[in-house]
This record gives C-alpha cells, structure tokens and sequence, in this order.
C-alpha cells in the first residue's frame, strides 16, 4: 500500500492522505483481533506481539496524515485528521492498559489456597449434564484448570 | 492442553476445566475449541471457595475465579500448582506434562 502510493504522493499530498483511512481502521484490527483470535493461540496471546505492531502500523499512518494535514494547511483538513489520530492514540491506549496492567489485576494468594494438601471432595455438573466427583479420578492424576469464564 | 492430550493420556491424567459458567455455557466453548475433556459449572463458587480462588468482582461485578491451574496425584492430594500473575498468560501443557513426567518416575 504504502509503496505503490509513495511515489507520486511526495508531489500530491491529498493522495498521500488517503494513508490516513488506514490509520485508525489498522489500530481497531489491531485491538480487537487480540480478543476475537489471537488470545486463543499461546504464542500469541502472553505477549500480544502481532497485535502490538498492527497497533504500532496503525497509529504511525494516522500520525503521518496528520503530519502532512497540517502542511497543507487546508481549514478542516488538519482538525479531521486530528481526530482521527486521536481516537487511534486512545484505542490503542486502551489496549496497551488491558495488556501491561488490567490483567494483572487478580487478587493475591489466600491461605485456603497456600495450605491446601489435597483437593475437597466435589461433585459439579459437566457441560454434558454429567455429574462428575473428584473420586472418579482416584488412581489417576488430575489437571484441574481453574478459569475466569465468561467467554 | 488439548494439543497435548495424548501425552496426558499415556501419563494416566485427565483433565478439568472449571469456572463459573452455566454447563449449557460450558457446552458451547467445548464444542467451540473441539475439548475431549470436560468443564465443570460451578455457579455458586463452592468449590472456587474451597480452594480459595475466589475473585470477588472479577468480572463485571461478579464474582468468578481467578485462573489457576492444580495438578492432583492419584489419591486426590495438591502435587503442584500455578497461580498465573496475568490472567492473560497461563501454564504451558509441557510444564505440566514435565511435573507429572517426574512424579510417575520417581513413585
């Protein structure tokens, strides 16, 4: 995209400016690609690095438009292209302040969980309808994975 | 952990999932991610409770429970155990498979 429109766009901004369209649309992609896909495979959801360069992609084309509005000094041009630039800082900002700090928000260890030995009896219903007890798996090893839920 | 089931089979391990979630719920994230094994519905955090992993306003005012992973030796006891600080990252299915590896070994 940018190398097709680059060359003629250094004499025509307004053609240059058609780059600001991606801006914003790139950092939506960006931030809910991670929550839609991405968050399902391990390597890329611990780190979100292709979500982070979509974002970073996205944010540097919306910045660049409105670096170039402002050169042509066009009334509405360049406020227009402000917005658009600052509605993309703020998803991004969004989504950047989910990764690095909202997820870590999950409360400490308790005591329950630090001096258990071994697992209390439980029956609950499966997905099937099934009950199932812990003592369905005596003599077997059991992964129990805990989840938040509400997929 | 589903990519790994095969080794968790011959390791002699099944695998839960639990969480807060109505079965009719859990039904649709297990036929979505094509799961052999099953999610347990705990509505009303009993269990979450006695394990102590209760996140109280987790979730858009409610409460649910905090990702965490136990692996049980075959009498039921606590063998090992993860408790992520992210609840975006979780345990890796060949740590797990390590840590079973080692237990059957030695016993």
């Amino acid at each position: 995209m940018l190398m097709t429109v680059a060359p003629e766009s250094s004499e025509n901004p307004q053609r240059k400016l058609r780059l600001a369209w991606f801006g914003l649309p790139l950092v939506l992609v960006g931030c809910l690609s991670y929550f839609l896909f991405f968050a399902l495979f391990p390597i890329t959801r611990d780190f979100p690095w292709l979500n982070l360069i979509l974002i970073g992609i996205g944010l540097t084309f919306a910045w660049r438009s409105f670096a170039i509005a402002r050169e042509t000094q066009r009334r509405g041009h360049s406020v227009w292209h402000g917005l658009l630039l600052t509605a993309s800082a703020l998803f991004a900002g969004l989504f950047l302040f989910y990764v690095f700090y909202i997820s870590y928000q999950i409360p400490q260890e308790t005591a329950t969980t630090k001096n258990l030995a071994a697992s209390p009896e439980f029956a609950l219903t499966a997905h099937d309808g099934s009950t199932v007890r812990l003592e369905d798996f005596r003599g077997r090893y059991l992964i129990l994975s805990f989840y938040r839920g509400h997929w | 952990m589903q990519s790994r089931y095969h080794d968790f089979q011959t390791l002699k391990t099944d695998i839960v999932g639990i969480c807060v979630d109505p079965p009719e719920a859990n039904a649709k994230v297990v036929a979505k991610l094509d799961l052999t094994y099953p999610i347990l519905s705990d509505p009303d955090l009993k269990v979450i409770d006695a394990f102590g992993l209760r996140h109280e306003n987790g979730l858009m005012g409610k409460d649910i429970a905090r990702p965490a992973v136990f692996i049980l030796d075959k009498e039921g006891r606590v063998l090992w155990k993860d408790l992520t600080a992210n609840y975006r990252v979780r345990v890796k299915p060949g740590t797990l498979i390590d840590v079973i590896g080692a237990a059957t070994s030695k016993s």
